[in-house]
């Protein structure tokens, strides 16, 4: 980096402030703009008045604010207050023409951050601004480590306290601020994507977004394109020049969700970023530097795929630096009663549908069932339960999938194995079609028209299906 | 009562301000020499330093700061004839609970005094 370029103000280079500018001279506020955009890496914006600069905090919260004090309308002292009443931790510095010993010390014992005398030369203002910027990011990492203290609440999203997952929240916890790669296994549905939000929410670079690529849902072609990007004329139909998702992932994190499906040409050129941290797009003949956190999730046995040939083992020691393994929900039965809570208060908030609970045989009959799908399958099983809820609690048969057991699949009656699947098909259907005409001949007491209507059926069609079935209307009559 | 000690390169002034304070019921000590006071400092639990930016040898600022890497938990009143911006922004910034300007009146002091110890 070149001192023309502007730096961030933490030694990491990982924060990136807000900084709101107030003045009512114009030109003093488009001068201060440039002279902080030019030298610092930082969102900026202006406001010509107190009144509209305490209209922007209102929704956006400004880490740092600039305001000189002599306004008219809300001039800075009473802006100062407004905005230490509402985000006390938002660093206010006061610059004046007009000083006076009073107002410095009204707006220093006020809770300002610094006070500026006008006319200023940009290096004071600097350094102040500088200053003011190192405290802030000290603050954030402050804050962030603090949180990584708090254990439990380190981990967003996850819910539960069973040994299996608070394990998993420390791992994360004490990994989440490194640059390692991590492989994260887990069954389907047990939280993989979001132990890799985790893992970038409490990293620094969190204020980037995590970039996340569906290695399987891509053919090939396009997934190399889209992870390495492409310059303009590359192959015939490539126009302009592609972004790839690692350059544009830099500084922030790439999560390669079910990495065992990359294809191998893919895998070595994937081991060629994690050795080198460089990116070569397609038809460019230099590479580029790329600051990216690999994470890659899976699913799948990787050491049998690397037997089969069809995963390369030296990609699999690169990316398994650390392993986080998500438990499968049989493995933190203890959790389900609060997983299920915690859906359930989701959910009814997301539907409007506040004030639902369950009935006293829903939880045990939750924690007794299997969860092939983990922890999403209980999700969506209360998803569902929730949609379709009345205003009585939701009990353990809204719970089930309607004509489904709780449990396994429902064992066909009779013995269908050892028949081929056609016959056994045919049989069960028969069967079914037999109970089902009788129990509509039962309903309407042997009355043809009558049965055929609740059926959802003409006369004729039903007839035609008594008779087949070897069904009397007579003998429900 | 509170401790309270004045630095004050004008013995006068300084003998003013602890007569008033003593009034007060306040002990209050008094020096013109920042080493000394710096030396009694160190020996001595003080709750309150009223102290003058233009001194002897350094200024009040220096001994501002001093004080509290000693003592953290220290009250300090600035009082100085010559208040500059600079001056008082710096006095804030190193901790100081409040500046005041000379002369001072006998109530705002007692006043500023008061609000400093916290009653």
């Amino acid at each position: 980096m070149t001192s023309d370029q502007p730096l961030s103000p933490c030694p990491d280079g990982d924060f990136s402030a807000s900084v709101l500018i107030v003045d009512d001279d114009r030109d003093m506020l488009s001068m201060l703009e440039r002279l902080i955009r030019k030298k610092f890496r930082c969102e900026v914006k202006t406001a010509p008045s107190g009144e509209s600069a305490w209209g922007i905090i209102a929704d956006w919260r400004p880490d740092m604010v600039l305001t000189d004090v002599k306004m008219p309308g809300m001039d800075g002292l009473a802006l100062l207050a407004k905005i230490k009443e509402a985000s006390p931790a938002t660093a206010v510095i006061m610059m004046t023409g007009h000083g006076t010993v009073e107002s410095a010390i009204s707006a220093l014992k006020n809770g300002a951050y610094d006070f500026i005398q006008k006319p200023f030369d940009n290096e004071h203002l600097l350094h102040t601004l500088r200053r003011c910027l190192e405290r802030l990011c000290l603050l954030e990492k402050n804050r962030r480590l603090q949180s990584r203290l708090a254990g439990q609440e380190a981990c967003p999203g996850f819910t539960g306290a069973s040994p299996a997952i608070k394990e998993v929240s420390g791992l994360i916890s004490r990994l989440a601020d490194t640059d390692v790669t991590v492989l994260i296994r887990g069954e389907s549905g047990t939280g993989k994507e979001l132990a890799a939000r985790a893992l970038h929410g409490l990293s620094a670079r969190h204020s980037h977004p995590m970039v996340i690529v569906n290695c399987p849902a891509l053919p090939e072609q396009i997934l190399e394109s889209e992870l390495f990007g492409y310059a303009k004329g590359a192959f015939s139909g490539a126009t302009h020049d592609k972004k790839g998702l690692f350059l544009e992932a830099d500084t922030s994190t790439i999560l390669l969700d079910e990495i065992g499906d990359l294809p191998i040409a893919l895998q070595t050129k994937l081991l060629r970023v994690l050795q080198e941290k460089e990116i070569m797009p397609l038809g460019q003949t230099k590479t580029i530097r790329v600051d990216v956190r690999v994470l890659a999730s899976t699913n799948q046995d990787l050491e049998e795929k690397i037997r089969q040939g069809f995963f390369r083992e030296d990609l699999f020691y690169r990316l398994n630096v650390v392993t986080i393994t998500m438990p499968p929900l049989r493995n933190r039965a203890e959790d389900i009663p609060v997983l299920a809570h915690h859906f359930l208060a989701t959910f009814a908030a997301e539907y409007d549908r506040q004030g639902l609970v369950f009935a006293p045989d829903a939880l045990p009959a939750l924690v007794k069932r299997t969860w092939k799908g983990n922890v999403r399958e209980l999700q969506n099983v209360i998803k569902r339960a929730v949609l379709l809820a009345g205003d009585a609690p939701i009990s353990a048969r809204d719970l089930t999938e309607p004509g489904v057991e709780p449990s396994s699949p429902r064992p066909i009656a009779g013995n269908p194995h050892g028949l081929p699947y056609n016959l056994a098909k045919q049989r069960l259907v028969e069967e079914f079609s037999a109970a089902y005409l009788a129990e509509a001949l039962q309903q309407n007491s042997g009355n043809v028209t009558a049965a055929a209507q609740a059926s959802g059926m003409n006369r004729q069609a039903f007839q035609k299906l008594l008779h087949r079935f070897g069904l009397a209307a007579d003998a429900f009559r | 009562m509170a401790h309270i000690f004045v630095l004050d390169d004008v013995l006068d002034a300084a003998v003013l301000t602890q007569r008033i304070l003593s009034k007060k019921g306040h002990q209050v000590t008094i020096f013109t020499d920042e080493q000394e006071a710096m030396q009694y400092v160190t020996k001595n639990q003080v709750d309150l330093a009223i102290l003058d930016i233009n001194l002897k040898k350094t200024n009040g600022l220096g001994v501002l700061e001093e004080l509290r890497r000693a003592d953290p938990k220290i009250r300090v009143i600035m009082l100085t004839g010559y208040p500059t911006i600079e001056t008082a922004r710096q006095a804030l910034r190193l901790g100081a609970t409040d500046y005041c300007v000379k002369p001072i009146d006998k109530s705002e002091l007692e006043q500023k005094v008061s609000a400093a110890l916290g009653n």
